[in-house]
């Protein structure tokens, strides 16, 4: 069984035709990048894997059922800028929202639970859990997110930029607690601009244009004429740059 | 002191006026931080506003100008939601355009059909004009605001912090959305008589601005919140009876005041934060 599958989808919004025709699979304990141009469909496919919205035709399906009905096995993390984090609560409070659903009303979310310990210190977080939101870093901030994420528990991270605007530390310990995630069975799915990052770690790479340019191994995809296809012709030279310095490769 | 405090008391109207003050003020303070938080504060004017033309139609068809006001309160949010994605305008025009029209629409309404409530005092709120009803009403609205709060606090701070994480871990935010328009509508429709409906937004965005500066979680945030809240009703009241101005102005006013005041001493404790770490560290040196 496929842990995410999207067989032809495609995505309007009115008039304006955000993914045309979008077939790929992965297997669960997989990673897949989603890369792309701003405004290229990455955001809408993870939205489509999260079953916040349909596609207007096609077929999505998450862990072999339609999205609208996995809820709870699959986290879904937006873009940094989404939320407010001048928000008053502290990290604590924020990685236990991902354990909501578990507990009942009337329970606020600061007590003392173990699943959000054990989310805390696996992104490394426990000694800053009592500080406020506002008061993390870039980095700190995503790796909060990814601890609501572990704490809800889920087959399924779909994760919306989240090494955007961090530095070249920060992105590696992110990095290694999603390939952690990958080696206990989870699938992570992965929206972002940085093609370096998605070399040697990613199992897939989904090229994306509005339209599939290609999947695949990142070998196998991240060639110049598919990523002259994906980011039009005068950015490319500075790709491929970037590509042959950080992997040696081509 | 004790005499000044007192001698307003001696009076009905000023007790009937200073219990429904206070109920208004914690009313609109507890959802003042959610409206905060949100960024709601142009959303919240624009629903008091567009109260105006429910109540007009209340009084026409003599129903409960409560009833008018709910649903012209949680229609006017609905209609800005709807324009903002058919017309695909950003919020705030959307918010603009809905709210001129409902509170134009409301003026038309009332000038044409004459009523006999005073429309100055439904803009800018009578207190001292409150009957027992509207004591009631405002007391009844407050404990529907704090339960509906308390039950559902964790599911409101996950919605206004993070939508869309919220609906998809399966928080119905839809619904929670259009409960707390209901909750702000019905909040307005409470603070009618006290500060009225121009004002109202100061006690849903005040008291909670002033919250944010200071307060370091939500508990602390809406406490302080409806501190704020609560002290500039009964500070406005006393300040409007012994200088005979406007219930209304003198509320909002000492809010702002408020808000302005621990601006200033924050402001102020940074600066001296921040010039004895300097000469710490020249001792130090």
């Amino acid at each position: 069984m496929y842990s995410i599958e999207l067989e032809s989808a495609s995505l309007r919004y009115d008039e304006v035709v955000a993914l045309r025709d979008v077939t790929f699979r992965s297997e669960a304990g997989k990673m897949v990048a989603l890369i792309g141009p701003n405004g290229a469909g990455k955001t809408s496919i993870l939205k489509m894997l999260a079953g916040l919205v349909r596609p207007t035709s096609g077929q999505v399906r998450v862990l072999g059922k339609d999205p609208s009905k996995t809820r709870g096995l699959v986290a879904y993390t937006p873009q940094r800028e989404e939320v407010y984090w001048d928000y008053p609560l502290t990290v604590r409070e924020l990685v236990a929202m991902g354990n909501m659903k578990r507990r009942g009303l009337f329970r606020w979310l600061d007590s003392h639970d173990s699943r959000v310990e054990t989310a805390l210190k696996l992104v490394m977080l426990e000694d800053l859990a009592s500080r406020k939101i506002s008061e993390l870093s870039g980095g700190q901030q995503q790796r909060a997110f990814l601890a609501r994420a572990i704490c809800q528990g889920g087959e399924v991270y779909l994760l919306d930029e989240p090494i955007a605007g961090l530095d070249a530390p920060s992105e590696t310990v992110l990095l290694e607690i999603l390939k952690s995630l990958r080696d206990q069975g989870k699938t992570i799915v992965m929206a972002t601009h940085d093609i370096s990052a998605t070399l040697e770690i990613f199992d897939y790479v989904a090229l994306i244009r509005n339209e599939l340019i290609a999947f695949g191994p990142p070998k196998e995809v991240l060639t110049s004429e598919n990523l002259a296809n994906t980011y039009g012709g005068s950015t490319i030279a500075l790709h491929l740059d970037d590509l042959e310095k950080v992997a040696g490769w081509k | 002191m004790l005499e000044l405090l007192a001698e307003p008391m001696r009076y009905e109207f000023m007790r009937v006026a200073l219990a429904t003050s206070i109920t208004v003020a914690v009313t609109c303070s507890i959802l003042s931080s959610f409206v905060v938080l949100r960024g709601w504060a142009l959303l919240g004017d624009a629903i008091s506003h567009s109260v105006l033309p429910g109540i007009a139609i209340a009084l026409a068809l003599d129903i409960p100008y409560v009833v008018g006001a709910l649903i012209a309160g949680v229609g006017s949010s609905a209609l800005i939601g709807l324009v903002e994605s058919r017309a695909r305008i950003r919020n705030d025009t959307a918010i603009g355009v809905v709210m001129t029209g409902a509170f134009a629409t409301g003026l038309i309404l009332l000038s044409w059909m004459r009523p006999t409530v005073d429309v100055f005092h439904v803009l800018f709120g009578n207190p001292i004009g409150v009957s027992l009803n509207d004591m009631l009403l405002s007391a009844g609205i407050g404990g529907l605001v704090v339960i509906a709060v308390g039950m559902l606090l964790k599911e409101i701070v996950a919605y206004t912090f993070d939508p869309i994480f919220s609906k998809v871990i399966g928080i119905p935010t839809t619904l929670l959305h259009y409960l707390l328009m209901v909750l702000l509508s019905l909040a307005i429709v409470s603070a009618l008589n006290t500060v009225g409906i121009v004002l109202v937004i100061t006690l849903l965005v005040t008291p909670g601005a002033t919250a944010q500066i200071i307060s370091r979680n939500m508990a602390q945030m809406i406490g302080t919140s409806i501190l704020v809240g609560v002290s500039s009703a009964i500070i406005g009241l006393y300040l409007s009876y012994y200088l005979s101005i406007s219930s209304g102005g003198a509320i909002a006013g000492v809010a702002t005041a408020i808000f302005f005041g621990v601006l200033v001493i924050k402001m102020l404790k940074r600066r001296l934060g921040l010039w004895e770490s300097q000469v710490g560290h020249e001792r130090a040196g």
